[in-house]
């Protein structure tokens, strides 16, 4: 159903009103109509064409105005629309544009909503959107379809699972990482329906890899962030490995904005990208450079001794003894025989080591910044120990000056220089994007960026830190998995398990914070949640052995392949069992939702199309649009997109609020909401166990569990039947644990459209944000280390950048390095960099005619103008794009902005590229293995955050040719 | 529009307004971002005889912009107020409409043997399409540079295609928005023509011409225009160029850093930009200069001399926030309070 061509589309009201009174007009009247005439004579000439006007002015009357947003995880998904509908079509939408500033001393918000929000409803209506339960009629993948009842398609899935069930256990049906993009029900739908059907499930947001390691390595978290205002108070606005025009849309102006108001921009990426045209200083980087730019940077700082000293005394480890013999931490347990987390310092005062504090940051001693002295062990033996600073110091002296970090990077030592002054010297917001974290060694670059700001005293301040992405999505997560409503009294359990985990970890180590205790919890909900590491589970099942364990594309430094450092780790206890991915379990149903791996899976379209789905007897999607992934579903269940079901939306920092999303018109077809898929399915599994005979399954845990009650528990007996229910629960945990005013209810929610965050909860993230929130201020991350003093969840206690793991030491990554990419995919002279697209976020607007059509339409790659001349490539020529593993076809686009060996594209829908294969395809994603060091305590597994990103892609090298026209 | 007694208007009749609404458009905040045009097309021109046409538009500059090469087309008036000769824009200029094959792609058994794919309106792969050049720009590594171009219906002062119309059929209203009689235009084209911004786009269907009508809808609710006000970047300021509390005002009259594009073609636009300031460009050593990287010819071939003065002032304001001292111009360009933008068009639109 095309906009336009099942109801009386515009132009023909046009044609009908405006042209049959036109028409009557001319003919009759000559040039002038009667109107026109008698107005005149009055002389009230005003609006005196208002005939013709008024097609303009009555085309767009509405039957229905409701609340709208966009559940589609772009930074921030969660703006507030109007949605404009007649006749049970929506026509379109604009900003609701009242969220108000913090003060009046900051930029509001307003109107928040970009491009792909001001349009969505164009996707409703697109060719490519699922509207009727379908069953393939040929292979997968040939784009031959049947349509189905939605009972025979039910009753199918059903029977597979249980198939699952009987033939390899609750793990043979794995729900393959669903996105959010479904929306906060469905997202807690789907995780409902796995929790209680005891499915497996690869964390969503490891394999998207938007997982910055480098810095859960430094803080012991990854969630922290900001309200967009706090950019507002920065001397130095610095942007790297994010390309805020594209991705930010919304909150760019607070970038402009604060460029007005004196604050200088910086903005460090290998090309011209779109967001540097407003930037003062751009750092053209060589890819995947970025760590030798700041070591280089922190080297002037020491150097030149413009460090912040008492900072990175008090809040980092560059106080505490490293050993010199083993480059071990010394601790307690070879001094004293007391805990291996025990770590020291040396005291000047009392001219020996001293216990670092571990319940808090000060320290009422004279601990040294710079030296080395000997230490006696309990052993009798004597060991020479060094702090961490002076390990750093000579390290930075030797290989990073700004002469040699200049030559690894590809800017001037001066410009290292001017960095270093000004950053040491103002209040400096750095913002990173996810691509460091789809570049192999970016969590080296983390590392050294967050080194640099430590060492200039940049975070857990007003105008300053390093923020990336706050997310809280607990009253998803609640919804998720709770057998109790709130007003059944879920926060009295809530609060009884908290108290018992908080025991728990304060009697393993009594010095625990109550951040600890938060991200313990996080780690056991993990345990149990049937969510396994990414990396793991594609190595496993989805043949990515095969790519991973190629010697010849590995880092140099290491001596072990991927598949090595996992049989150790799990020999030595560096991984938890639990996340081992039995090699004798492989998949029988795959699920899908919302999630496209052909395009997302870095060699997705090989390694799932070759090796994961041919082990499964079964692949469904729940999907609004046919994706290429889709396309190879066994069967589709089509689901109601944004505007045709009730939702909210999650929770970002930087804009602090939550927003309604109305029913505003039925689903096309017999589209359903997911909720409502999910408790069909639920009874379907019941109905057909009980005719099967099969009474109940043993889940991954060993306990047994009942068929029959399968709709019953997904409802909780009722209590939250559909997508209504559902967020009505989700308003009142919200309200129950602060995010909104405790007397907040539904029915206040849909009168405002939209409501202001009161706090973040009682999430993970409020204590990993570690900050207090503040209506009335902007907010910023860290502050509770910073100000209160607390201690940071590390090993050290403190921002850490010596990481002793063997893991660590071995590949030479125990302080911040710059190494270069390895050669994934093989030796090629251009560098492949990219990331999100401006007009579509990942590739759900990507296949969408009016989006296609504010472009090319079609994929591009850009490649530098005096590269592409030498190589003969003229723009909009066809270019082939290849290393050893695979190739792709772009069209190309000759740009100055693109440096002369790099290449640059975006996401697109791989069946925009010939054989639909786009260059994901080639990408490999091999995933760093020293990240499996998931025993470290900041290496921890949990919710969105540990074991390695099986998804690096920047910086892979590739080579390029104009393709010959047959 | 007055209009006396009985008579078929005259052109300066049909030009007259009692008042001119204008729009500045800040290019030091505008990312190419394209909601503008979303926000247009979806309001006015998402229809089958409509999609090559963009009443409003964001092209990446320099380059051929939209529609293509309209720089190179004629139209408006020489420095005697003679009309210039104009020609018309081909469909391909105007961006094209391009067609997908997602049936065939998707539905049609023909696996992946078949990628989806833009047909011109023509027929066959595109030549040229809208935003074709998106993010080019020009220079030379590492000092590359662009910005982007937002353009809608100026609403002249000097309206080129009122003159032109020989069914009198264009005419401005007392608000100064200039629109175009669908009841009355007969397609002749002699507007396209003479606009030498070559912001009016012919309905092949209709066979008439049409226009930014700056959705006066809206304005007559006291609702800024949707490109106006759907805008995430705040890059706009809307309302009357003599209202001395308006931001247009403010910017084009008082503080004179929003300047028209193209002054030269005679028209008297009533669109401004606040021209951008472009990040420091590298020297033969690849060391920093004080140097803006966007050359002032450049500017200057868009925006006329005038935009030498407009940047200084702009450097100098900005310099003094720098410093840490007050500046009512970038407070007014900030807007803190984006609805101070919109001078009395501030209602939501519901």
């Amino acid at each position: 159903m095309k906009k336009g061509t099942t109801t009386l589309p515009r132009r023909d009201f046009l044609k009908l009103s405006g042209g049959a009174v036109g028409l009557s007009l001319v003919t009759l009247n000559g040039c002038t109509s009667p109107s026109f005439l008698s107005s005149v004579s009055k002389g009230t000439a005003k609006l005196a064409y208002s005939s013709w006007e008024d097609v303009y002015t009555k085309e767009w009357r509405w039957d229905k105005v409701s609340w709208g947003s966009h559940n589609n995880q772009c930074l921030p998904a969660a703006c507030s629309f109007r949605v404009y509908s007649k006749n049970g079509i929506v026509w379109r939408e604009e900003q609701h544009a009242q969220s108000d500033a913090s003060s009046d001393a900051y930029p509001d918000y307003n109107p928040m909503g970009c491009q792909k929000g001001c349009a969505f409803h164009n996707l409703l209506y697109s060719e490519e959107r699922l509207r009727y339960p379908m069953k393939r009629a040929g292979e997968r993948g040939e784009g031959k379809w049947q349509r189905i009842s939605w009972d025979q398609a039910l009753t199918e899935v059903a029977d597979a699972i249980l198939d699952a069930h009987a033939e390899v256990g609750s793990d043979g049906f794995h729900i393959d990482s669903p996105h959010l993009h479904a929306g906060s029900v469905a997202t807690a739908g789907i995780g409902r329906l796995g929790n209680q059907l005891g499915a497996i499930s690869p964390d969503t947001n490891v394999a998207i890899g938007d997982d910055l390691k480098g810095v859960s390595q430094v803080f012991g978290k990854m969630r922290m962030g900001m309200t967009s205002d706090n950019m507002f108070d920065a001397e130095i606005l610095i942007f790297s490995n994010t390309n805020w025009s594209y991705t930010a849309t919304p909150m760019y102006h607070f970038i402009t904005e604060a460029r007005y108001n004196g604050s200088e921009v910086v903005l460090v990426n290998p090309d011209y990208n779109p967001s540097t045209i407003h930037a003062d200083i751009h750092v053209p980087v060589l890819p995947a450079s970025d760590a030798a730019l700041w070591l280089g940077v922190s080297q002037v700082m020491i150097e030149e001794e413009i460090y912040h000293r008492d900072f990175i005394l008090e809040q980092t480890d560059m106080p505490i003894l490293v050993r010199l013999d083993n480059d071990k931490f010394l601790s307690a347990a070879e001094i004293d025989g007391g805990r291996s987390d025990q770590l020291y310092f040396y005291d000047s005062g009392i001219a020996g080591i001293a216990k670092a504090p571990r319940a808090q940051l000060i320290y009422n001693g004279q601990q040294e910044l710079d030296g080395r002295w000997r230490v006696s062990l309990k052993d009798g033996t004597t060991v020479e120990v060094e702090t961490v600073f002076r390990k750093l110091k000579d390290k930075l002296n030797r290989e990073y000056t700004p002469e040699l970090a200049g030559a690894k990077c590809g800017v001037t030592a001066k410009l290292i220089r001017t960095l270093a002054r000004k950053i040491a010297t103002k209040r400096t917001h750095f913002y990173n994007g996810f691509s460091s974290a789809k570049t192999y060694h970016g969590d080296l670059s983390e590392r050294a960026t967050l080194l640099m700001l430590g060492l200039s005293g940049n975070w857990g301040k007003p105008g300053t830190g390093f923020n990336n992405f706050l997310m809280t999505i607990d009253h998803v997560g609640h919804v998720g998995s709770t057998d109790k409503t709130i007003a059944q009294g879920k926060m009295a359990d809530q609060a009884r398990t908290l108290q018992q985990v908080t025991q728990l970890v304060k009697s393993q180590d009594p010095d625990a914070s109550e951040e600890d205790v938060h991200l313990a919890l996080a780690v056991m909900s993990q345990r149990q949640s049937g969510s396994v590491p990414p990396a793991i589970w594609m190595y496993r099942y989805a043949g990515y052995n095969k790519l991973w364990d190629r010697k010849e594309w590995q880092d140099p430094a290491l001596s072990k392949t991927f598949g090595e450092y996992l049989s150790e780790g799990l020999a030595k206890g560096y991984i938890d069992p639990v996340y081992q991915c039995d090699p004798a379990k492989q998949p029988r149903v795959i699920m899908y939702q919302c999630h496209n791996p052909l395009r997302r899976q870095r060699s997705g379209a090989r390694m799932y199309i070759e090796e994961l789905w041919p082990k499964a007897k079964m692949i469904f999607s729940v999907e609004t649009r046919m994706s290429s992934s889709a396309a190879y579903s066994d069967i589709l269940l089509p689901a109601a997109w944004y505007y045709e079901k009730m939702d909210t939306t999650m929770v970002f920092a930087h804009y602090p609020f939550q927003s309604m999303q109305q029913q505003a018109v039925n689903p096309p077809g017999e589209a359903l909401a997911e909720w409502d898929i999910y408790r069909n399915l639920m009874a379907k599994i019941s109905a057909r166990a009980a005719a099967r005979g099969m009474k109940q399954f043993v889940d991954r845990a060993g306990a047994t569990r009942l068929y029959s009650d399968l709709e019953s528990r997904f409802t909780i007996n009722g209590e939250l039947n559909n997508n209504r229910d559902v967020v009505r629960e989700m308003v009142a945990y919200s309200a129950a644990t602060g995010s909104f005013p405790s007397d907040y209810t539904l029915e206040k929610y849909e009168q405002d459209g939209q409501a202001r965050i009161t706090s973040l909860g009682n999430s993970t993230q409020h204590h990993t944000n570690a900050s207090d929130w503040n209506v009335k201020k902007p907010n910023f991350a860290l502050g509770w280390h910073v100000e209160k003093k607390l201690p940071y969840p590390t090993h050290t206690r403190r921002a850490q950048f010596y990481m002793d793991h063997e893991w660590f030491i071995e590949s030479g990554e125990a302080l911040p390095v710059h190494k270069d990419s390895p050669p994934v995919g093989g030796d090629h002279p251009f560098h492949l960099i990219g990331g999100h697209a401006r007009i579509s976020v990942h590739t759900l607007h990507m296949s969408n005619p009016h989006f296609l059509k504010l472009h090319r339409g079609q994929p591009v790659l850009f490649i530098n103008d005096q590269t592409a001349n030498e190589k003969g490539i003229a723009d909009g020529d066809q270019v082939r794009m290849f290393n050893d593993y695979d190739e792709t076809e772009f069209q190309a686009s000759l740009s100055a902005a693109v440096g002369r060996d790099q290449v640059v594209t975006y996401m697109w829908e791989p069946y925009q590229f010939k054989n639909w294969k786009s260059h994901d395809a080639m990408t490999i994603g091999l995933p760093k293995p020293t990240q499996l060091a998931m025993n470290y305590t900041q290496c921890r597994f949990h919710s969105s955050t540990g074991s390695p990103n099986p998804t690096t892609d920047r910086d892979i090298q590739v080579s390029i040719e104009k393709v010959k026209e047959a | 529009m007055k209009i006396l007694n009985n008579t078929v208007p005259s052109k300066q009749q049909l030009m007259a307004s009692d008042r001119q609404l204008a729009t500045v458009i800040d290019l030091n905040k505008c990312m190419g971002c394209q909601s503008c045009v979303v926000a247009c097309k979806n309001l006015w021109t998402e229809r089958e005889d409509a999609h090559h046409m963009r009443w409003m538009s964001v092209a990446t500059a320099p380059g051929s912009l939209y529609p293509r090469d309209f720089e190179k087309k004629g139209g408006g008036y020489d420095q005697q107020g003679n009309a210039q000769a104009g020609e018309l824009p081909s469909m391909v200029d105007s961006g094209d409409a391009f067609t997908f094959n997602h049936q065939e792609v998707l539905y049609e058994g023909n696996a992946q043997s078949k990628k989806l794919e833009p047909t011109s309106a023509l027929g066959g792969a595109p030549e040229w399409g809208y935003n074709w050049e998106e993010d080019q720009g020009k220079g030379e590594w590492p000092n590359p540079y662009f910005f982007y171009m937002p353009r809608k219906c100026n609403h002249c002062s000097q309206p080129a295609c009122v003159d032109a119309c020989s069914r009198n059929a264009i005419y401005k209203r007392e608000d100064g928005i200039v629109l175009i009689d669908q009841d009355k235009c007969e397609g002749h084209r002699h507007c396209v023509a003479a606009c030498p911004y070559k912001m009016i786009f012919f309905n092949p269907v209709t066979q008439k011409s049409e226009k930014c009508i700056e959705c006066f809808p809206r304005i007559d609710q006291k609702i800024a225009s949707a490109c106006n006000r759907q805008c995430p970047g705040r890059t706009r300021a809307f309302g009357f160029l003599d209202d001395r509390n308006s931001l247009v005002y403010r910017l084009v009259e008082e503080f004179k850093v929003a300047i028209p594009l193209h002054p030269e073609y005679g028209t008297t636009p009533n669109v401004f930009y606040v021209p951008p300031m472009s990040p420091q460009a590298f020297d033969d050593n690849n060391e920093l200069t004080d140097e803006m990287r966007i050359p002032d010819s450049v500017l200057e071939g868009y925006f006329g001399p005038g935009v030498h003065k407009a940047l200084a002032i702009l450097l100098a304001e900005r310099e003094k926030k720098k410093q840490g001292e007050a500046s009512e111009l970038m407070d007014l360009l900030i807007s803190r309070k984006w609805q101070d933008r919109f001078a009395e068009f501030t209602n939501h639109p519901v």
